[in-house]
């Protein structure tokens, strides 16, 4: 049972971390006319690309086993380590198989991105999806359905497959699959963090974005129920939520860290993964819905302006809801959006008395020890607390 | 006739005395501590001791480096990317990429066959990728600098450094010794890190051979490895490209002397 | 060391005029914005990207610029004062120091060295930088004031140029001209006003003259000598054109500076007493060593006779924005969104734009000065001044500081970037025999 759980666990380390994306390479050459649309974070509505057959990748960065050898060329100092990676990527030729590649304006770093690849690769289809900044407008759910449309109609002329209403509602049903399994995931993190430490699961849900759905909605229909069926007791060991994971993630090896010190109950890791917290309607006009649904049922994250959703609030709901007694508000190093929302944070968790770790993080890194330190100190300075 | 450059960089001073016919008749070189003119004024008559002049023989002066503009004795100045430039040509005439691994600056220029910067690229304000990074290593490690290329070429498994700031380098580096790593592959992956970080800003102005790398760096055998390795083929340097911008300065000095053309700035209009 | 060169000028009737007017402008700008503060009426924060001052003008609600006044604190050389009251309250040293220098004059009493910096009573900003949401949110949760996001959607081409007669234009207008109408209630609510669509037309008129005579401004540096720095005096023009937005005061500031420098063409006078280097600045100025910065390039003879900075921040004037008084509203729309473009998402394409503007203004070469604060215009410099270099000839220097954090400010090895640039310029026209 183990076995069978590790092998899962370790068929999605590999899609997830190595740099060669083994697990798009196997689609490619199970599906010899297959191509492939890669996103950069936060969020893409994957099923449109999925239902013109097409595999959506979401496009990360790498801790240090990818190299910057031409990035930093091209992009000024004073920049995340995720935009490095990711373009090191494509100008080290490791993502030659993208036929298209999509960017969101969602900072102002990340705004270049559709420049500096257009000029790098004109030969790849490189789009812009304006996701409206104005979420809550009466507008916007118009504007999107339209915007939606176009994205729609550049993928139908790139893959000679136009998507109809029929295979958009099959892949939204794909998609909603998808996101039933994470949610459950999430689900057994909140109410029994000792039957899958943080790592684990991180790997399970970061998965989705890296292999084909179908093949991760098996791998995880299988792993959940032998995650539920382990018999781990509940250590005495803190939990709290972890934010700041929504574009750049932390590299691994400063999971294992959090694991080894707390329970980690909940978190925003991949957000745009997870970004529709509610199935999209499956009657009616599925790409409205998918507009809608952006809009109206979805996450928050420091790179959406959405008046309904304040993010401190958001964030004490996420706490409260996953019955955690600490936080840790992390930003990625140079991250304009993430570091300004921890100010705000920081003050919504003192007025609320939510003891809290303020830092920050860097994806491509070796060095963890200031991070571990921070960490420790902190599980311990509150262990002591709550003694 | 004689002409001096004198290169006041940040950690050395590098000074040359050459006749008409391009001859090193004299080198000096002395660390460059806090008193710049003094650095300077010590590094030419270190020079100038090698050979049978005294000053008034030297018909001019160029400065570069960091200090260029407190060589009171100077007659003009020129930044040491022309001059390392004008040197690596004249070292190599085969030169078409200059890179110069300096204390504070790593510079990778451009050039055309006769020495005029096409373009050049610079590591960004903080220190990293420059040789203080090593000098970092060499404090950390309380290894002298010289030491620390032999003692990477022993290295089997090189550690990855991910620091990119010179102030963090010491902590990182002290990090991989706790974890139990070997002295040479901590040492290693400094040089990887300088070696990776260099060629890259190389990248940037486009690598075309031949290469040739000059400054102090030049005399750490391992950096020369991994550099030429990195930029797929042997780079030039030789015992002279220690005192390649010393040499481009004085080349300038001469280029004032022939053409009679002496401006503010150093270069012919 | 080097003293600074001053043109030395004959003598014309209309020198000086630009800066006395300016500077009244200026002060009377700080001076309406401490009244308004002190008899609680609503001030509008807002950018100089998308201010949107036609409907606020259209309701007289005061505009404050927290950019400008930011910047303004670095020239007075106070703007660290500010930003270590910011990151005392925990914001990093890595964000926007606009931001930070507005925070921490929000929490130290609101004492700006040009006058009382006001409370926002309402905030108008957009995604033309995804900061100003950021700092709007700030503003929100610090006073409660309702907060306006104007949403551009960006360009979707991979180019400069914007294509208005596609179908995604035209819904774009309709997603814009629909948050207007939202905005235009909103101020109605704070100002306790109603529309009038005939003030607006009014303030469109003044835009449309405002944006004729900047782009002949603009273009009297096509001039040899360039009458004046687009870097120095070009930032000034660009500053009021931006308080001044649609105001009768705007249209005559800018007659003012166009008929000084149309003298000044005249009688072949320059910006520069002796003009060797015609250079183009692509990125922001830098506020806290603003004449170090030019006497560097001045020191070699180089004036900057063309900025992208008069672009993007300009609100759309340099580029023949020319609204149509006969449907207000909708026209607003529609060039809001065409004349937003070249700092929504041409400023990524601007490649396409620098060598354009390189031939036009004959420049030597391209200036590209990154700023920590302003990833924006900074994060895709490299990678554009490659594509100069090989594909259009143009070199291009690139150098990097801030805008108003002085910590960021390397004097020596920024003056080793610069006289090495000028060297490789020097050595150029040597080869090219000029």
């Amino acid at each position: 049972m183990e076995e069978e759980l590790n092998e899962i666990i370790e068929e999605c380390r590999t899609a997830v971390e190595d740099p060669e994306y083994p697990a798009v390479h196997q689609w490619l050459e199970e599906n010899s006319n297959g191509k492939v649309l890669g996103h950069f974070q936060v969020y893409f509505p994957e099923e449109i690309a999925h239902a013109a057959g097409m595999l959506p990748l979401k496009m990360k960065g790498f801790d240090s086993s990818v190299q910057i050898r031409e990035a930093d060329a091209h992009i000024a100092a004073f920049v995340c380590s995720i935009l490095r990676t990711s373009l090191e990527q494509a100008l080290s030729g490791r993502i030659d198989f993208l036929s298209m590649y999509v960017t969101h304006p969602i900072c102002d770093a990340a705004r270049h991105l559709n420049g500096v690849w257009t000029r790098q690769f004109p030969e790849l289809s490189c789009q812009i999806l304006y996701l409206p900044q104005n979420a809550a407008s009466p507008h916007a759910p118009a504007y999107l359905l339209a915007e939606y449309r176009r994205i729609a109609g550049i993928i139908e002329e790139i893959t000679g497959t136009s998507i109809t209403d029929e295979s958009l509602l099959a892949s939204i049903e794909l998609f909603n699959e998808n996101r039933r399994l994470l949610r459950e995931l999430y689900q057994i993190r909140r109410e029994t963090p000792e039957q899958i430490g943080l790592t684990d699961s991180y790997l399970l849900m970061a998965a989705a974005g890296a292999m084909p759905r179908e093949r991760h909605n098996e791998l995880l229909g299988r792993a959940l129920p032998l995650i539920r069926a382990r018999d781990n007791h509940p250590q005495d060991k803190l939990r709290i939520v972890f934010e700041g994971g929504y574009c750049e993630q932390p590299p691994i090896e400063m999971l294992s860290v959090l694991q080894d010190v707390a329970y980690v109950v909940d978190d925003d890791f991949m957000i745009g993964l997870r970004w529709l917290t509610e199935d999209v309607p499956t009657s009616g006009d599925p790409m409205r819905n998918l507009a809608v649904a952006y809009l109206e049922t979805s996450d928050y994250s420091p790179v959406q302006r959405d008046p309904r959703k304040p993010k401190e609030d958001m964030l004490l709901k996420r706490i409260h809801q996953s019955k955690a007694e600490a936080a840790i508000v992390a930003a990625p190093k140079m991250c304009e959006p993430g570091l300004e929302e921890q100010v705000a944070y920081d003050n919504a968790l003192t007025a609320a008395g939510i003891p809290h770790l303020i830092m920050e993080f860097e994806e491509k890194t070796t060095n963890f020890e200031q991070a571990r330190m921070e960490i420790e100190t902190f599980a311990e300075s509150l262990l002591f607390e709550f003694v | 006739m004689l002409v001096a450059g004198v290169d006041v960089g940040s950690t050395q001073t590098k000074a040359v005395i050459i006749t008409g016919e391009h001859e090193i008749l004299g080198r000096g070189l002395c660390s460059t501590g806090a008193k710049l003119a003094d650095a300077g004024e010590t590094a030419f008559n270190l020079a100038l001791e090698q050979t049978e002049f005294a000053e008034p023989d030297v018909a001019f002066v160029v400065g570069t480096g960091y200090g260029r503009f407190n060589i009171d004795f100077g007659d003009a100045q020129v930044t040491e990317i022309s001059c390392h430039a004008r040197g690596a040509v004249h070292l190599f005439p085969g030169t078409r990429s200059v890179l110069d691994i300096g204390g504070q600056d790593t510079k990778a220029i451009k050039v055309t066959a006769d020495g005029q910067v096409v373009d050049f690229n610079m590591n960004d304000k903080c220190a990293a990728g420059t040789g203080r990074f090593l000098g970092a290593a060499s404090d950390a490690l309380e290894i002298p600098l010289g030491e620390l290329g032999p003692l990477a070429l022993a290295a089997k498994n090189p550690v990855k450094m991910t620091t990119t700031c010179t102030v963090f380098a010491e902590s990182e580096i002290l990090g991989w010794m706790a974890k139990g790593r070997r002295i040479e592959d901590v040492v290693m992956g400094v040089h990887n890190s300088i070696a990776s970080r260099s060629v890259s800003l190389l990248r940037r102005v486009g690598i075309e051979p031949e290469i040739t790398f000059t400054g102090g760096v030049t005399r750490n055998t391992a950096m020369v490895e991994l550099i030429s390795e990195l930029v797929g083929s042997r780079v030039n340097t030789n015992e002279e490209s220690h005192y390649c911008g010393a040499i481009g300065a004085a080349l300038y000095a001469l280029d004032q002397v022939l053409t009679g053309a002496g401006t503010e700035r150093g270069l012919p209009t | 060391m080097e003293t600074q060169k001053v043109a030395i000028r004959p003598a014309l009737s209309q020198a000086g005029n630009t800066r006395t007017a300016s500077r009244a402008l200026m002060d009377n700008w700080w001076k309406q914005l401490g009244e308004a503060d002190a008899a609680a009426q609503p001030v509008a924060n807002t950018f100089v990207m998308g201010s949107l001052a036609e409907v606020l003008n259209t309701f007289d609600i005061p505009m404050s610029f927290p950019e400008i006044a930011a910047l303004q604190t670095a020239v007075k050389g106070k703007a660290m004062d500010y930003l270590l009251a910011a990151e005392d309250l925990g914001y990093s040293p890595d964000i926007c120091g606009y931001v930070k220098v507005d925070i921490g004059l929000h929490a130290t009493g609101r004492d700006h060295p040009l006058g009382k910096y006001p409370k926002p009573g309402m905030v108008v900003a957009s995604n033309m930088c995804n900061t100003y949401i950021k700092w709007a949110e700030v503003w929100e949760r610090q006073y409660g004031c309702p907060v306006f996001v104007l949403d551009l959607p960006g360009w979707r081409g991979t180019g400069f140029e914007y294509d208005s007669s596609s179908e995604t234009f035209r819904n774009d207008v309709k997603y814009v001209e629909g948050q207007i109408r939202d905005l235009i209630s909103l101020s109605a609510e704070v100002s306790g006003k109603k529309f009038d669509i005939d003030k607006l037309r009014e303030i469109l008129g003044n835009v449309n003259r405002m944006s004729e005579l900047y782009q002949s401004i603009l273009a009297m540096n096509k001039n040899k000598p360039a009458p004046f720095n687009a870097l120095t005096e070009g930032i000034n023009y660009m500053g009021i054109a931006n308080i001044l937005r649609g105001l009768p005061e705007g249209v005559e500031f800018m007659e003012t500076v166009l008929a000084e420098l149309e003298e000044r063409v005249a009688h072949g006078v320059g910006a520069l007493t002796d003009e060797r280097y015609r250079l183009l600045l692509v990125g922001t100025a830098c506020y806290t060593n603003f004449r170090d910065f030019v006497g560097m390039f001045e020191r070699w003879d180089g004036v900057f006779v063309a900025s992208e900075y008069m672009s993007y921040a300009g609100g759309g004037i340099d580029r023949g924005l020319h609204y149509d008084l006969s449907r207000p509203i909708e026209s607003l729309a529609e060039q809001i969104l065409i004349t937003s473009q070249p700092s929504m998402s041409g400023i990524f394409f601007s490649h396409e734009w620098q060598a354009k503007m390189a031939e036009e203004y004959d420049v030597d070469g391209i200036c590209y000065h990154g700023v920590k604060s302003c990833r924006t215009t900074a994060a895709g410099l490299p990678d554009a001044r490659e594509w100069l270099l090989n594909n259009a000839g143009v070199p291009g220097l690139f150098i990097q500081s801030d805008l108003v954090d002085s910590r960021l400010w390397a004097e020596a090895q920024m003056r080793n970037r610069i006289d090495a640039f000028f060297e490789s310029l020097q050595s150029r026209r040597v080869q090219s025999g000029v």
